[in-house]
């Protein structure tokens, strides 16, 4: 999976095209990052956590309830 | 015409009145802003007969889009910029180069630094082509500099999908972006020139491609000795380091720098000495930032970073006319452990 801000969601979208990944899971957090203190950064990771470990577990949650 | 290639490409009909053709393209979004000329079949086919390359060779692949740099379509856009078709041999060198994964165009593309991609010419090929290496080197005035730059910038456009905004995420931009191609003043340079120091021969042609920021001006008309402008352009390239950097030497100041007995690689060591980041200079969280990003320098407070890794990596070309006014340019891209984001490329022409 990869990680982007949303400024870089039209990049991300023309990468998985490029490459015929259409469904290659994208995970999309507030832009910017470079700049904001440390602790709000830790904030938006924490707020991202949930989503981010969905989109790890989701394929094979898939698989498993097809077996 | 005879022999006349089979062309790929979709023929589209646009109307023979030329801004209704403009506003056509710029429409579709094939233009770096300027007006271009209509790439019609016999142009593409004069282009490509210039060149002994297969019209449907592949030369690279274009990112972010990734998608096949072929001969014709660098002959299409080569047409689009305003290129003569003898510069072809040069165009498909350009290609080879820019497409390298070692100069990571899709980083130089995809990042908010926006920088240009710089190509520097060297050997005959410059004096067959009027590639200007003289006076107003890097400016205006020349159309093989000029249209050359300027079809390496379409190609990234037209072929690799790169557009302002969404695909090209450059915060600024410059306008080396339009166009940024150089000859090397061979002629003028006590040196050996740049293709021959990276192993080509003298009587070979190359076409090198390196990232490139807007670039300052080092100047420096009160210097006689070697040691006061080399010390000059030092302290212009102060600063944040970068995996490579560029010094374009004018004529004036190379020779009295050769003439005190400087080597090329003699004012590579004198500038990367002193050309420092000193990082007690620097506000906390930028110098908290650099500790993280490079933690095999182990850097202190007391630390003092060079403006590259090592001597080599600083790049010195001579090119200009008269005057003493040379030009320091920051390469974009990190220095990293692992030899940098970014690193420049050379190609030999193929005529």
């Amino acid at each position: 999976m990869t990680v982007i801000t949303h400024a870089f969601d039209a990049l991300a979208k023309s990468e998985k095209e490029a490459f015929g990944a259409p469904d290659h899971p994208v995970l999309v957090v507030q832009h910017p990052i470079g700049t904001v203190k440390l602790d709000d950064v830790h904030k938006r990771a924490e707020a991202a956590f949930d989503k981010l470990v969905e989109i790890l577990v989701e394929p094979e949650r898939k698989k498993a309830a097809l077996a | 015409m005879k022999n006349m290639p089979t062309l790929q490409a979709e023929r589209i009909e646009v109307g023979d009145d030329l801004w209704a053709a403009q506003a056509y393209f710029e429409e579709k979004g094939w233009s770096d802003g300027l007006p271009i000329i209509p790439p019609t079949e016999e142009r593409v086919t004069r282009m490509l007969a210039a060149t002994a390359r297969n019209p449907q060779d592949v030369i690279g692949t274009v990112p972010p889009r990734w998608a096949p740099a072929t001969v014709e379509k660098i002959a299409i856009n080569a047409v689009m910029a305003g290129c003569k078709p003898e510069y072809m041999p040069v165009l498909v060198a350009a290609v080879e180069a820019i497409t390298d994964p070692k100069l990571n165009l899709y980083s130089l593309q995809a990042t908010t630094g926006g920088p240009a991609v710089m190509l520097i010419v060297n050997g005959p090929i410059r004096k067959e082509l009027s590639i200007n290496g003289g006076s107003n080197a890097l400016g205006e005035g020349f159309r093989a500099n000029a249209t050359i730059g300027r079809c390496a910038r379409l190609i990234q456009r037209n072929i690799g999908g790169s557009y302002p905004g969404t695909t090209c995420k450059a915060t600024l931009g410059w306008p080396g972006k339009y166009s940024l191609c150089v000859g090397e003043n061979e002629e003028a340079s006590p040196w050996a020139p740049l293709h021959v120091e990276r192993g080509f021969k003298a009587d070979q042609s190359t076409v090198t491609a390196i990232s490139a920021d807007a670039s300052i001006r080092a100047s420096d008309l009160d210097s006689s000795k070697a040691v006061g402008i080399l010390t000059n352009f030092a302290q212009r390239m102060e600063g944040p380091s970068g995996a490579e950097a560029i010094m374009v030497i004018c004529p004036e100041h190379a020779k009295i720098i050769a003439g005190d007995g400087f080597s090329k690689a003699d004012v590579k060591k004198f500038i990367w000495e002193r050309a420092a980041y000193r990082m007690k200079d620097l506000p906390d969280e930028t110098f908290h930032q650099r500790v993280k990003r490079r933690p095999d320098l182990k850097l202190t407070r007391d630390s003092v970073i060079p403006v590259t890794d090592k001597p080599e990596d600083i790049m010195v070309i001579v090119a200009g006319g008269d005057g003493s006014q040379s030009q320091y340019i920051h390469v974009w891209g990190q220095s990293t452990p692992e030899g940098g984001s970014t690193r420049s490329v050379t190609k030999a022409v193929q005529l």
